[in-house]
């Protein structure tokens, strides 16, 4: 496993700073259970499945909710969350 | 400056003070709680500025010191037999992340079987730790130890965590006459601002004590282990400095009418007192016998031991540890010191003062006795030997005893 | 009664990526403590399910550290002292997060320390019922019954074992402590989670929060039923939510309704499938017991 912080410079102590991109997910395949589609007309930005979404993939915004699908484990709890059922979980093979 | 007649953990409480440590939390044990109660004392008058901590267990004591040591703050715990045994785990954490955190280790036995007494198997046990470990053997040395050890620990070079040991009852509870410096000089000495950085800080977040994955665990331990061997280059220097700054001079070890000496005697911590009266007696009446004190037992201080060694005909090392089955501590260490010196002299380990027996000047003339015997025969018959047991009740008890075991 | 969530800062303060399972409420449990408090936070977790998915993918972005197991409380004391003898503590959040086992076993020696001595801080335990990040051995805390892979109860053939003993009831060991608050909550409630977090965060000194977190690997449903289990855990009163202060039960929330049958809670889990009417039964007499026991506790019912 390459620690790139830990290349450059003399760690000392093991320690890193915040991770903020994805330099540790480089070549690793995230296996993802199932895809939400999400029906933006039926959403009322309730916010219930961005607050519950154990990845954070659901991002909130002034123009709405967007979905990040590289986080997106696809575990279809926003899906099963959403009071207007406006995400369905579509199987994902990939 | 001042003279005070007071304790080992006197001393040590009195120097934690004069450091301006800012967090202390320790669980009382025998024979240790002076000192947490003499800080405490000195909290509840306001002579010392620091948050007690009064944990529920030594591993808590630890881990305490940890989380003050990651947000910047200077932190003390005390504590010595089992319950040095309790923190183990936080102990070897400790060292791991590199933190600068002093320790009183008021020598007692570990259990097995029960006792409150005085030898080193304690401190010993945890020399794999990575925590550097001082000896002391008298009530000023135990003093000047604590401030030379937040010094030492907290140099950019060093970042390692330090034991400072002293004989549980023998030194803890010894009274003696210390000279305390003035604040200011002592202010001088340990900048109380060691320049690290804290490490937990919401201006400049960080992840600590990640997992180190194979790839890169070796390199830390490296890191570790040469830091600690820096560690002796900064010792003398600091020493140096004490010296210039107060007067009196420690060294890592301390070498006594080694000149021309046949036999050596190497030890460490309050006993090397009484072995000091014992070679200075023994030399007067022209016996060739000298004393090689260790102070610094980690980093060990191998090319200085080797090179004092070297004319010796015999080294009689005596141990307040045994490892079962194998020999002492310090044993083992003199020994790695001799392998490439040639001739080798002979080399004995007495195993003696476990449990809180005394080492008294009977004990070390019966060490240099048995020594003189195998120079004469010209080898060891046995490498470890038992000079203050109890030989008559070791037969009761079964045992095939040996002369001067 | 809880949190609006329109009053929270769109930007999470945990980093991009994700490692462990799909679904994790654990993960969540973080997550939500997190958006409450803001970055002003100094954040401790245990050993566990947190700390194996909160590094170098999805990381904190508060300053972070990984304690000893049974010590989460006792390096978070150290914190809270540290930062105190340095004139620094104001203003920041010292939060702990760990799972059942630093909590309720091996860590529970130090959190009853840092309890009693009054140190401040707002310690989440997320009770996934067992060791899950080594594998799901059973913990004090399992469910009574349980099939764990330490309690493993046989279902083919041979002898039966015995699922876990009784669970040990943390937040009535917590508020014994009299600290000033001690709550339990449920990712299926997020606005009354955050309303918590935050209100132990204005305390000055020891907060504890209890939540059952469904752990849908070990625990036996899909990943996506996560909060529909944890709501069942709250309608069954298997998890009742509530709030003490000061040594005081001075809330009981969603109480309104009956409680439904336990059967409904262990009939989404398959690690219950072995259970006997009987045992069923058991438990809920365990969940009446206790809902009877809280409602007399409560200080003004």
């Amino acid at each position: 496993m390459r620690v790139p912080e830990w290349e450059s410079r003399r760690p000392t102590a093991p320690w890193l700073p915040v991770v903020r991109d994805r330099r540790y997910l480089d070549g690793l395949t995230i296996h993802r259970v199932g895809k939400p589609v999400f029906t933006a007309a039926e959403c009322t930005m309730c916010a219930l499945c961005w607050i519950l979404c154990p990845d954070g993939a659901i991002a909130r915004g002034p123009d709405g909710l967007t979905f990040d699908f590289e986080d997106c484990r696809g575990c279809g709890i926003c899906a099963a969350e959403c009071p207007r059922h406006a995400i369905t979980m579509l199987e994902d093979a990939g | 400056m001042s003279r005070q007649y007071m304790s080992g953990c006197q001393a040590v409480a009195s120097a934690v003070s004069l450091a301006e440590a800012d967090v202390i939390a320790a669980y009382p044990i025998t024979p240790q709680t002076s000192i947490v109660e003499s800080l405490a004392s000195m909290v509840a008058k306001g002579t010392l500025q620091a948050q007690m901590v009064h944990v529920e267990s030594e591993h808590s004591a630890m881990s305490v010191c940890v989380g003050a040591a990651c947000v910047g703050a200077r932190p003390f715990t005390a504590t010595c037999g089992q319950g040095l045994a309790y923190m183990k785990e936080p102990v070897f954490w400790a060292s791991g992340l590199r933190l600068p955190i002093v320790m009183a280790v008021t020598n007692r036995s570990l259990l097995g079987p029960n006792t409150i007494f005085c030898d080193h198997q304690d401190s010993v046990s945890t020399r794999d730790s990575g925590w550097m470990q001082l000896y002391a053997e008298t009530c000023q040395e135990t003093f000047d130890s604590i401030l030379l050890a937040y010094r030492i620990a907290e140099d950019a070079r060093v970042q390692l965590p330090i034991m400072v040991c002293l004989d549980g009852f023998f030194l803890s509870h010894l009274y003696e006459a210390v000279e305390i410096p003035e604040r200011e000089s002592v202010r001088r000495f340990l900048p109380k601002v060691p320049g690290r950085q804290p490490m937990l800080d919401p201006a400049d977040p960080k992840l600590l004590n990640v997992l180190v994955p194979p790839d890169y665990y070796t390199e830390f331990e490296y890191d570790k282990h040469h830091s600690m061997l820096q560690a002796a280059t900064c010792m003398d220097e600091v020493f140096e400095e004490f010296h210039g700054g107060f007067g009196r001079r420690l060294s890592r070890i301390e070498p006594f009418q080694l000149e021309g000496a046949d036999i050596v005697l190497v030890a460490m911590g309050s006993m090397t007192g009484t072995i000091r009266a014992v070679v200075r007696a023994m030399r007067a009446e022209g016996a060739r016998v000298g004393l090689l004190k260790v102070r610094s037992f980690r980093p060990f201080p191998e090319a200085e031991v080797r090179e004092l060694l070297r004319g010796a005909k015999a080294v009689a090392v005596l141990d307040r540890s045994i490892s079962f089955g194998s020999t002492g501590a310090l044993f083992q260490e003199v020994v790695r010191c001799l392998y490439p010196v040639e001739p080798k002299p002979l080399a004995i380990d007495f195993i003696v003062g476990l449990g809180g027996r005394d080492v008294g000047p009977a004990t070390v003339c019966k060490a240099i006795e048995s020594t003189q015997q195998a120079i004469v025969r010209g080898r060891v018959d046995r490498d470890v030997m038992w000079p203050d047991a109890r030989t008559d009740l070791l037969r009761r008890w079964g045992w095939e005893t040996h002369d001067g075991d | 009664m809880g949190i609006d969530l329109k009053s929270l800062p769109d930007e999470q303060l945990v980093g991009v990526g994700r490692s462990g399972c799909a679904g994790c409420a654990a993960v969540l449990v973080a997550r939500l403590a997190l958006r409450a408090l803001g970055p002003q936070t100094i954040m401790i977790s245990a050993t566990g399910c947190v700390i194996s998915n909160f590094t170098h993918a999805g990381s904190p972005l508060v300053p972070f550290m990984h304690s000893l197991l049974p010590g989460a409380a006792s390096l978070t004391a150290g914190v809270d002292a540290g930062l105190t003898a340095l004139g620094k503590r104001a203003g920041i959040n010292l939060l702990v997060i760990a799972g059942d086992g630093g909590t309720a076993d091996i860590g529970l020696q130090a959190l009853s320390g840092a309890a009693e001595r009054g140190h401040r801080f707002i310690y989440v335990c997320y009770d996934n019922e067992g060791y899950m990040n080594t594998g799901g051995q059973r913990s004090g805390t399992t469910s009574h019954e349980a099939t764990t892979a330490t309690t493993p109860v046989a279902t083919a053939g041979g002898p039966q074992g015995r699922g876990a003993g009784r669970k040990k009831d943390m937040p009535l060991i917590m508020a014994a402590h009299g600290i000033p608050y001690v709550a339990t909550a449920s990712v299926a409630y997020p606005r009354d989670f955050l309303r918590k977090v935050k209100k132990a965060a204005s305390l000055d000194g020891p907060s504890y929060l209890h939540v059952l977190t469904p752990c849908n690997y070990h625990w036996g449903f899909a990943e996506g039923l996560s909060i529909r289990v944890a709501k069942m855990a709250v309608q069954t009163r298997v998890a009742p939510l509530v709030e003490w202060e000061d040594g005081r039960l001075t809330n009981i929330s969603f109480q309104d309704h009956d409680g439904r049958p336990v059967a409904e809670y262990v009939k989404m889990q398959s690690r219950f499938r072995h259970l006997t009417e009987d045992q069923v039964n058991v438990l809920q007499t365990q969940a009446d017991m206790q809902w009877q026991h809280l409602r007399r506790m409560r200080v003004n019912d």
